[in-house]
């Protein structure tokens, strides 16, 4: 008795496929990662619009635009609507017999949300019904604790199936109380070692005792570094770029420009260069794609000449205030760094010499996201 | 194809009148709380009679006296006494069957091209009976005849999309998107006690296995070799942590054997087997036990249920009064909208075609009317009762308006008239 035909009163939203954007997720390795990312994409696209439509007013994402460093390893779309918080939950299990809300956002006081919603996603008919929905106290209630998968399972009974009535209690209801939760305290030195071990883990969520995971969770720092560190393996070899292989994610400057080179580059990038490779990267808090490209020059024995340089991917100006460094590997010594003003169209770090074999590292920063990319020159 | 649908709907139509001739509603109380359906074949047959639900409701009626009390009493007499008396869950079972019957029928009637016969709904149906009265609630005058019939209703349309999306789903696709309680449940039907290591298994399928871009999710193809190396490495990382039982690594072609067995069983748990048509439901195999039926406590209750019924009948007239005035004040497309819903029964898809538009915006036109009718009753009884609006209560006060659009519209549920 959970998502039915032909039942008016649980809407089902578009949710038209997005080329684009898988395309886009290419980068992400882990297959249910990418899937997870791709849909959770599509399917904040669509509840905006519903909302919208619904509601009129639109809701913001929260706590991110685009929270890929949540997505990448846990269950959940959020929403903040005026001073409420919504985490949807996408499912494309068939019997839609239950609502399973992972632990993150029922104990983490700074993720938990005002309200969850069920939604089945069907992506051969490219559509998303919403069939459920609860408050927050009603979830603690009446749920069951999955310890194995450290989920909050309320079955479809307990849940309100009826969107007539939704968003209806809040203009009269008191904001639901949070528990108070154990998270231990973690220093940073200890936060980065766990970070270390947790990026090629299966399953990184399950790994920790809860009382740790959450503590590193809650932290939007450490849950980009977890998210960085587990995208950037191996570190990109421009040895490798010579003889034509390249990275996930990296792409030589003709396939990664639809025309042949827009004028834009050609002033800057290209030159005497023989190999220019460039790569898309997504910062939570940048409102588009920016786009990191190397140029590189092989000089008398091996040695390289490198520029590094960011773009906007999209937009004509970059964000003011992103930044561009460049570090040693091993001892994380700054070398070198740029941060691009109010109507930079690109920033650079400018060109360099150095050996074949030589470890470094280019750390892109907007406020608090971070994406670092480590190469060996 | 278009043709075919046609005339099997043209059949249905006809086999459904054929058994709106026979199928006779119970009026005597006596009868409408002690007897059960049975059918023939796909057919409605006769009423049977439970003899102790007989012989404990006319207990009942006896202590009335001349009182004559309604239906509607007696529905809410039993279930008052649910937890207490040991007869009053099957009293309402009792009660239950001809919604449930009504649920069937019209369903059979609403989505003639599947194949889905009366009885066979009408079995689906049933055995909800007990989620049904956990999920009824009388405080704010729900009728639990039309909430039934309803939720019945909603059980048969909820086994309809699952066994068709079943149906068109390859065994991979069926695998990824099972709920991890029915592949569970299929692996004990199947008789597997220990569970855990297909459960990882299928874990690790449904991590590597995600359909490409453009690919059917439901068609998804059987895993690549790749993808097979892929699941054993993880399973292989994951048993440590994960498996309470001493484990051993898997092989690819061990797991390649395990995985298409899986999938085998889920598509055997998951199509289902011709129902047999006859009546488990009641078993009235306790009959020895007549004599000790508790009998000094109904007085009372029945007394209680007497004010409760009052309180009930109080506030419906109330939200009758304020949804009247609230529907008379909406504009001419809303009003519209409710009849082409409530009056007429026609589906969404027929009102799309009615009000040309499309048929998601019926959907939220609807949401949009209820919202306005909940949204008077809550400002009416926050003046006057002074009711708090939780988002729980406000669902079942969404339901009671719900209700309160089916009588409205279509005065007595057609089905009996017909």
């Amino acid at each position: 008795m959970s998502l039915l035909f032909d039942n008016p009163m649980q809407p089902v939203l578009a949710l038209p496929a997005d080329p684009a954007c898988w395309q886009r997720s290419a980068f992400i390795s882990d297959p249910a990662a990418r899937w997870r990312s791709y849909l959770h994409q599509l399917g904040l696209k669509a509840l905006m619009l519903w909302f919208e439509e619904e509601f009129d007013h639109t809701p913001s994402p929260w706590p991110t635009v685009e929270p890929f460093d949540i997505w990448h390893v846990v269950d959940g779309l959020t929403l903040l609507f005026g001073n409420l918080r919504i985490v949807v939950i996408l499912s494309e299990t068939i019997d839609a017999a239950e609502l399973n809300v992972p632990q993150e956002w029922v104990d983490l006081p700074n993720l938990s949300a005002d309200y969850y919603i069920a939604a089945y996603v069907d992506v051969d008919e490219q559509r998303l019904a919403l069939w459920g929905y609860t408050p927050y106290s009603q979830l603690q209630e009446r749920s069951t604790y999955d310890a194995l998968e450290r989920k909050y399972c309320l079955d479809d009974s307990d849940l309100i199936q009826d969107f007539s009535a939704f968003l209806v209690a809040p203009k009269l209801e008191q904001p639901a109380a949070k528990s108070p939760s154990q998270l231990v305290h973690l220093s940073t030195a200890h936060a980065e070692s766990v970070i270390q071990s947790l990026a090629y883990a299966p399953e990184p969520r399950l790994v920790l005792p809860f009382s740790q995971w959450g503590t590193l969770f809650s932290n939007g720092q450490w849950r980009q570094q977890l998210y960085q560190l587990s995208q950037n393996t191996p570190p990109v070899s421009i040895e490798n770029w010579l003889e034509n292989i390249f990275e996930q994610g990296w792409q030589p400057l003709e396939s990664l420009l639809p025309q042949p080179s827009t004028p834009r580059f050609r002033s800057s990038a290209s030159g005497t260069a023989v190999l220019t490779c460039g790569k898309k990267i997504f910062l939570n808090t940048a409102s588009d794609d920016l786009l990191l490209m190397f140029s590189v020059d092989i000089e008398a024995n091996k040695r390289r000449n490198i520029r590094i340089q960011l773009y906007p991917s999209g937009e004509t100006i970059l964000p003011s205030n992103v930044m561009l460094a460049l570090e040693l590997s091993e001892t994380g010594e700054l070398l070198k760094t740029v941060k691009a003003g109010e109507h930079d169209d690109y920033i650079q770090i400018p060109p360099f010499r150095c050996s074949a074999g030589q470890r470094l590292r280019v750390h892109i920063q907007l406020a608090d996201s971070i994406c670092q990319e480590d190469f060996i020159s | 194809m278009k043709l075919k649908a046609v005339s099997a709907w043209i059949w249905q139509q006809t086999a459904v009148q054929l058994y709106d001739l026979t199928m006779r509603s119970r009026t005597e109380t006596l009868a409408t709380f002690s007897t059960f359906i049975q059918f023939t074949g796909d057919r409605f047959d006769t009423w049977v009679s439970a003899p102790r639900l007989a012989r404990s409701m006319q207990h009942q009626l006896l202590q009335q006296g001349d009182n004559e009390r309604s239906e509607k009493f007696w529905v809410l007499h039993w279930y008052r006494l649910r937890r207490q008396h040991p007869d009053a869950e099957q009293h309402l079972w009792a009660y239950l069957q001809e919604p449930c019957y009504w649920a069937a029928h019209r369903i059979s009637r609403r989505f003639p091209m599947v194949q889905y016969s009366l009885a066979d709904g009408f079995q689906t149906a049933i055995a909800n009976v007990d989620r049904i009265l956990n999920g009824y609630n009388p405080d704010y005058g729900s009728d639990l005849k039309v909430y039934a019939r309803r939720a019945f209703g909603n059980c048969i349309r909820d086994q309809l999309r699952q066994q068709q999306e079943i149906n068109i789903s390859s065994d991979w696709g069926l695998l990824r998107r099972v709920s991890q309680t029915q592949l569970r449940k299929a692996l004990l039907a199947t008789g597997f006690v220990q569970t855990s290591s297909f459960i990882l298994l299928w874990r690790c399928f449904r991590h590597v296995c995600t359909p490409e871009l453009g690919q059917s999710a439901r068609g998804l193809f059987a895993p690549s070799s790749d993808q097979l190396d892929a699941i054993a490495q993880r399973y292989n990382r994951l048993r440590h942590r994960d498996l309470d039982i001493p484990s051993v690594d898997i092989k690819t072609e061990q797991l390649a054997v395990e995985l298409t067995q899986l999938a085998t069983i889920v598509r055997a748990y998951l199509t289902p087997t011709v129902t047999s048509l006859n009546q488990p439901q009641y078993d009235d195999s306790g009959e020895e036990q007549l004599d000790t039926l508790p009998t000094d406590d109904t007085p009372m209750a029945q007394l209680l249920t007497v004010e409760a019924y009052a309180e009930q009948q109080r506030w419906m007239q109330q939200i009758d009064t304020v949804l009247s005035n609230k529907i008379n004040s909406l504009d001419v497309p809303s009003q519209t909208l409710l009849r082409l819903y409530y009056q007429q029964k026609l589906t969404q898809i027929d009102i799309a075609h009615h009000l040309s538009i499309q048929q998601y915006q019926v959907s939220r036109k609807l949401t949009r009317v209820r919202r306005q009718l909940l949204l008077s009753i809550i400002n009416w009884s926050k003046e006057t009762l002074h009711i708090s609006a939780e988002a729980t209560v406000l669902a079942n006060v969404s339901d009671v308006i719900h209700e309160w659009l089916q009588r409205h519209y279509a005065p007595e549920p057609p089905e009996v008239l017909e």
